[in-house]
């Protein structure tokens, strides 16, 4: 039923277009610098701010640095750590989601309340209070959004937990034997993974923007390393002289987070699909 | 009844044929099927789940939707209904042709009051002014029997309980002054003694309005008490059709005489027979087999076995406590079960029993009193009971969907409580003692592979029979297990449950608010009203004069007691219905 219905209700233009540019974006990342041999560092003294040509397609920052070359390996940093943060983070609240979910109770009641605090500071000062605290560097951008997120992962798991625990298999799964630990993962978190999947591509999208915004403050990834919201910062500075400068890092930007939210709509449609599907079935 | 009856045609349908258009699939519901409805008849649709009766109640409201594709002919007082235009339709639909569903909390909107909505209808149709609309939807209210008409005019649909919600429905439908009503199913999901009061109800307002009704419905009890002609369906295509207390106490047809012999009978326990013997989803004709003889079996034993109980549930006491507000869901219930015993645990919704069925499987936490199990007692929690009680104490659900993990297959369900009790060292043992499951609730082992969503309902049940047996238990208790199937099905199980009882001496714990289900598998009874047990003692005591009042009730409140009556000088207890 359920792979059928990919293929039969899956003609969306939305999932070919947004799976096709995350795989070309991910690809030209990941593989295109190291097998082109690309550097991002490499200056070169006689093309500064240069408009995009020939030899730098995008053009060239303050320092002769190639932008296209910098937004590709830019790309690796902040897409890497941005699905390391999302798996992280969506992980832990689904697992604190589902405990509070299950148990129900006073541990429900304190998780959840724990959460709403994390969750009353806005996003990006708790990332900055993280960064204060832990300092800068690739560990602490992932602490900070693993704590953004874990909360929100946490509440929309456990809704979705409640509308299964009630079920008799569930029910029946503890009768027959399964330890509570059976129960959670065996019986539950197969129903309700495709609800985890659709939060972890939104989130996924966030946490580029987030890791962006970091990085343009200065409290993110430290110069020289090339960065999207670093050259985005830095870009600022040229913005009359060389706008170029901006197009590569915002480009990307924009390409990775609509690519991911239009899988993502996707996913939410296929599910709706599923559950109603699942509803009305025989 | 036919009295009533005139000989107007209201509604006529001619070789209707009705197929569901899904893309690559196309589903016959209904075809060939002709009849005609008189004013002030009340005409039995029966048949089992997928025989295309809903199908026809749709096909004459016009709401079968894009999918369905109607032929042949249907006519409403010589209009020709197919070929109705969407405003048309407005002017008829609830106005002439009106309608009765299955839950009436669907059929009202929470966000109105009951009355508006009654108002809403005769202001919108007979273009009453608001007071004197309010006024008739009130006097609509009081002839449904709703106590206090003006208050329950301004209460809103979640502060009503179901039968009354019903009675405003039909209250609804009975306003508009319709010439003919489609009832599907209405009286399903309410309780029996509730489930009488309607049916009285309906009977009495045919009487008053001459109004010409269509009624689906798959209980053949309830169909003989209220219709005039009844008309079986099976597989979409008339089988049968005829006055109704002729058809179903004399039926000509073989699927029709298996239908009716599969209702549980009241006075005696009996064998069952399969209506359609293997796959009831494969695509089996109908049998031209008649049914055998009804065997009649001994009644149940009323002595109770010697040996000491298995259960011993001992004043438990459960309270729901939200802010403010604590509801007992019950109290002081005490009674035993023995090995190899089935008791039969009765009540409506609300009396408690599912909340003693809980307690007992740990389920729920009991707030006083103790469950023994084997003389030990148990620990509250089911997570706090040790594997080895866990193992002997199992339970059948009453919904075959929700009992099953949709993602998983049968095989997989069925070796999870093997290995956990180390039935099974490996998953290939697990596999030959699983397909040893499936053949002893008989089903074949090709059902291994199978997901849930492939398995029709009665097959879904015995997967989860197949798995309580799993961990070879001492006792199995069902809530309502056998309460959402057909009655076909329901005999099959019934059976399955009987056999398993005399062949292993498995202890049952068995739920139902069906007093004819109680007869055939109970060996003795414990009645539930409002969280207190009201009556318990041997199956034969239900029947006693000096029975509770409530149990009485309940009895009386059966269906289709005008298709058996109870033996004579037999070898069942002689009593007196009290009606």
């Amino acid at each position: 039923m359920t792979k059928r219905s990919f293929l039969l209700h899956g003609t969306d233009l939305g999932l070919l277009i947004g799976g096709g540019l995350i795989i070309l974006l991910a690809a030209t990342v990941f593989l295109a610098p190291s097998v082109l041999g690309i550097d991002g560092e490499a200056m070169s003294i006689d093309a500064i701010l240069s408009p995009p040509t020939a030899d730098h397609w995008l053009g060239t920052d303050q320092l002769g640095r190639d932008i296209l070359a910098r937004t590709l390996i830019g790309g690796r940093s902040t897409l890497t750590l941005a699905a390391t943060a999302t798996l992280l983070g969506v992980g832990l609240g689904a697992l604190i989601g589902m405990l509070a979910g299950y148990k129900g109770g006073l541990l429900d009641e304190l998780l959840m309340r724990l959460g709403d605090a994390v969750m009353a500071l806005p996003s990006l000062i708790l990332a900055m209070l993280v960064m204060v605290a832990v300092g800068s560097g690739p560990a602490a951008i992932l602490m900070a959004i693993i704590l953004i997120f874990a909360p929100r992962a946490a509440r929309i798991t456990r809704s979705v937990v409640l509308n299964v625990v009630n079920l008799e298999f569930v029910s029946a799964a503890s009768v027959i034997g399964e330890s509570q630990a059976s129960v959670i993962f065996r019986e539950i978190l197969p129903n309700i993974w495709p609800n985890l999947l659709v939060e972890a591509c939104l989130r996924f999208s966030y946490a580029i923007l987030i890791i962006s915004a970091l990085g343009y403050l200065g409290i993110g990834l430290q110069p020289p390393t090339p960065d999207w919201g670093l050259m985005i910062s830095e870009a600022a500075s040229y913005v009359t002289a060389a706008p170029w400068m901006l197009f590569g890092p915002a480009g990307a930007i924009v390409l990775s987070v609509v690519s991911v939210n239009l899988v993502g709509d996707f996913l939410q449609e296929w599910i709706g699909l599923r559950m109603r599907r699942a509803v009305s079935h025989v | 009844m036919s009295e009533a009856a005139t000989t107007e045609t209201v509604l006529s349908v001619d070789g209707l044929g009705i197929t569901y258009d899904l893309g690559a699939l196309k589903i016959k519901a209904v075809q060939d099927l002709s009849l005609s409805l008189r004013a002030g008849e009340i005409l039995g649709l029966v048949g089992e789940s997928g025989s295309g009766k809903s199908s026809l109640g749709y096909a004459v409201l016009g709401h079968l939707g894009s999918a369905g594709k109607v032929s042949g002919g249907l006519r409403f007082r010589g209009e020709d209904l197919l070929s109705l235009s969407a405003a048309q339709w407005s002017r008829l639909r609830g106005r002439r042709i009106g309608m009765v569903y299955q839950e009436p909390q669907t059929a009202l909107n929470p966000a109105y009051s009951v009355g508006e909505q009654i108002a809403e209808g005769l202001r919108h149709h007979f273009g009453l002014s608001r007071a004197a609309a309010r006024e008739r939807a009130v006097d609509w209210l009081r002839q449904v029997h709703l106590p206090e008409p003006e208050r329950i005019y301004e209460r809103y649909p979640h502060q009503l309980s179901g039968g009354q919600l019903q009675r405003a429905v039909i209250a609804m439908a009975f306003a508009l002054e319709p010439e003919l009503l489609i009832m599907d199913e209405p009286t399903t999901g309410l309780d029996v003694t509730t489930q009488a009061v309607i049916l009285d109800l309906v009977r009495d307002l045919r009487a008053k309005t001459g109004v010409a009704m269509l009624y689906v419905s798959h209980d053949l009890g309830v169909v003989a008490d209220i219709c005039d002609r009844v008309l079986v369906m099976y597989r979409g295509r008339m089988v049968e059709e005829g006055e109704a207390a002729e058809v179903l106490r004399q039926p000509r047809e073989p699927y029709t005489q298996r239908l009716v012999a599969a209702i549980p009978d009241l006075y005696r326990r009996h064998s069952f027979e399969p209506i359609r013997p293997e796959a009831e989803a494969g695509g089996a004709e109908i049998l031209v087999e008649p049914p055998s003889e009804r065997r009649y079996l001994p009644p149940a034993a009323t002595e109770r076995p010697a040996s000491a109980p298995i259960l011993d549930i001992r004043e438990l006491q459960r309270v729901y406590r939200t802010r403010g507000s604590a509801t007992v869901a019950c109290k002081d219930v005490s009674f035993d079960v023995r090995r190899g015993e089935c008791v039969a645990l009765i009540g409506e919704s609300g009396s408690g029993k599912s909340t003693v069925a809980k307690c007992v499987l740990g389920l729920e936490k009991p707030d006083g009193g103790a469950v023994l199990f084997d003389g030990t007692p148990c620990p509250k929690g089911v997570h706090d009971r040790p594997l080895s009680l866990r193992r002997r104490l199992q339970i059948v659900f009453q919904n075959p969907d929700g009992s099953l993990n949709g993602r998983r297959t049968v095989g997989e369900t069925l070796c999870r409580p093997l290995l956990i009790h180390g039935r099974a060292r490996s998953a290939a043992e697990a596999g030959v003692l699983a397909r040893e499951l499936l053949a002893s609730v008989d089903l074949p082992h090709a059902f291994f592979e199978r997901y849930p969503h492939e398995l029709s309902g009665g097959q879904k049940q015995r997967v989860a029979i197949a798995r309580a047996l799993a961990t070879e238990p001492d006792l199995i208790v069902c809530d309502e297990a056998v309460s959402a199937l057909d009655v076909s099905v329901q005999g099959t199980i019934l059976d399955l449950c009987r056999r398993l009882q005399a062949e292993r001496g498995l202890a049952f714990l068995f739920i139902t608010h069906d007093l004819g289900v109680v007869r055939q598998i109970a060996d003795r009874a414990v009645v539930m009203l409002k969280g207190e047990i009201c009556h318990a003692g041997g199956v034969e005591s239900l029947f006693e004069d000096d029975a509770h009042p409530y149990v009485k009730a309940l009895l009386a409140a059966v269906p289709g007691k005008t298709l058996d009556a109870p033996p004579q000088g037999g070898t069942t207890a002689q009593f007196v219905l009290s009606e």
